[in-house]
């Protein structure tokens, strides 16, 4: 059993975590409301970059800073946006495989929308205990959600490209196209 | 003065030419009916000798047709000066006169003076006729009579008004039509040697001139000197005498003064040792308070950079505790976790 707990540890890397990723999910969905089909999270793969604003104060405090105080990003501002759009880039295949299997363990619902590229993704709250999610440890993540959903407007619905353009495109970052 | 005779005149264009008959010497009367070309006879003829004749200007209200529309033309006159022949040719709308005289030698004059024509038309031919120009100066101004001022008693087209025995100068002045010019011109033509008097003249308006000049420069010298002489009571030598003892004791006494305070006053060299010490003390006390700013910046900097890396520690670790928080309640994966499909996997024992 030694060997298991020195590879326990070195499974909590950081911010290369499942759990990590998990428990980022989960709070989004839950402080969103994202509880059944229709008022579901669309394009699940946005997850990947709304992680690491929410995991991150002061890369979204920047963020309301330009878009909302009007402020010209600065050189530096660019960078940190180019870093997390490269980030979240690199994380989607990952969060693809963590939500299906969330799902598979029925921790979340997923669905494609009217047969189309559309999908939406919630959080079956019945499965989860709810001492979990409304523990105060997430607090500082919940309050990150509730500041980002006042900065994108219907944050729940818009698409993956528009969600990209607003955050990254518009504040002089160059992104692939999908 | 030598005799000028106009011997012939031709004209010659691309599409119209004439050429008078050769005059005899003495006096020629050319008759003729209105229209018929002796108005233009005679302007050719002064436009040659270098005058302003208006209509023949392409510009001008009253052009003449035949003239201005022709192209390269030119009048030529065939004069004689005493014995010698002399051709002019000049073209129309051209402000050169080309001179041949019968040996050959050619030459091209310009008929305007000007600050780079220095020798013109005017003054070769007044030179071939014996006449001294004449050099006025009008105030500032100095005028050349010119061959053109003279034709002004000899030439008239039209009736003149027999009020005005000159004719009007081609470009009209204060001093062109002055009263000195017209004299100027008038006994030039009879024929006297003016040429000192008109100098003399000159010298003098210059003299003036100059004489006016110093004039102001001594009055505003007097002006100057009564302004800083406000009292220019006049002092008698003995009253400056007294004056002058007067200082000279005073300063007598002032260095007297200056030796006493001199030797009165012992130099300060405890107080200025203490002060040196003052000086030596202040100096290594800023040197240590630099040197504790220095610290203290340092001190500062560390302490920001340590703050920094405690906040980035703590949110490492309540996101660990996060993990853990998280694992605990779910417990989805364990180390038998494939990290690609996160399902279980079965370990075999090796």
């Amino acid at each position: 059993m030694k060997d298991l707990s020195a590879k326990k540890r070195i499974m909590f890397a950081k911010g290369d975590d499942l759990y990590y990723f998990t428990y980022n999910i989960l709070v989004i969905l839950d402080t969103l409301n994202c509880l059944n089909c229709d008022k579901g999270l669309y394009y699940y793969e946005k997850l990947s970059y709304l992680i690491e604003f929410v995991s991150d104060k002061k890369l979204l405090d920047m963020l309301v800073q330009i878009t909302e105080e009007k402020w010209s990003p600065s050189k530096s501002d660019i960078h940190l946006l180019q870093s997390a759009y490269a980030t979240g880039l690199m994380r989607r295949h990952i969060i693809t495989r963590l939500v299906f299997s969330l799902k598979k363990r029925g921790f979340l619902g997923l669905d494609t929308i009217n047969d189309s590229n559309k999908n939406c993704v919630w959080e079956e709250s019945n499965k989860l205990s709810t001492s979990l999610l409304k523990s105060s440890l997430f607090d500082y993540e919940r309050e990150n959600v509730v500041l980002l959903k006042k900065l994108i407007p219907r944050i729940r619905t818009v698409t993956l490209n528009t969600l990209l353009t607003k955050i990254f495109s518009n504040n002089g970052v160059s992104i692939w196209q999908d | 003065m030598a005799r000028l005779i106009i011997r012939q005149l031709k004209y010659d264009g691309l599409r119209y030419e004439y050429k008078s008959p050769y005059f005899k010497s003495g006096l020629n009367i050319i008759q003729g009916t209105n229209g018929s070309g002796k108005s233009t006879f005679s302007n050719l003829l002064y436009y040659a000798i270098g005058g302003n004749v208006e209509i023949f200007n392409k510009n001008s209200r009253k052009k003449h047709l035949e003239i201005t529309s022709d192209n390269n033309n030119y009048v030529k006159l065939l004069i004689q000066i005493d014995s010698k022949i002399y051709t002019l040719i000049r073209f129309i709308s051209k402000n050169d006169i080309l001179v041949t005289s019968e040996e050959g030698d050619v030459d091209l004059f310009p008929v305007n003076r000007s600050s780079n024509a220095e020798y013109i038309f005017s003054d070769f031919i007044l030179e071939k006729l014996g006449i001294e120009p004449v050099e006025l100066a009008m105030g500032p101004i100095t005028w050349k009579i010119n061959i053109k001022d003279i034709f002004r008693l000899m030439f008239h087209d039209q009736a003149p008004n027999p009020h005005e025995i000159y004719k009007s100068p081609d470009s009209s002045n204060f001093i062109s039509d002055s009263k000195v010019i017209r004299k100027a011109i008038f006994e030039v033509l009879v024929g006297k040697k003016f040429y000192e008097y008109y100098k003399a003249l000159s010298d003098l308006r210059h003299a003036a001139s100059k004489r006016e000049q110093l004039k102001g420069a001594a009055d505003l010298y007097k002006n100057m000197v009564t302004e800083i002489n406000l009292d220019n009571e006049d002092i008698n030598i003995v009253f400056l005498k007294r004056q002058y003892n007067e200082k000279k004791l005073q300063i007598d006494r002032l260095e007297t003064f200056l030796d006493e305070l001199n030797t009165s006053i012992p130099a300060p060299t405890e107080s200025l040792a203490q002060l040196e010490n003052l000086k030596d003390n202040l100096l290594s006390l800023e040197f240590k308070l630099n040197g504790l700013q220095k610290d203290e910046r340092s001190s500062l900097e560390e302490f920001g950079k340590l703050r920094a890396y405690k906040i980035d520690l703590m949110t490492e670790v309540t996101q660990i505790k996060k993990m853990t928080y998280t694992h605990e309640k779910l417990s989805l994966f364990s180390a038998d976790t494939c990290p690609y499909c996160l399902k279980e996997v079965k370990r075999e024992k090796g």
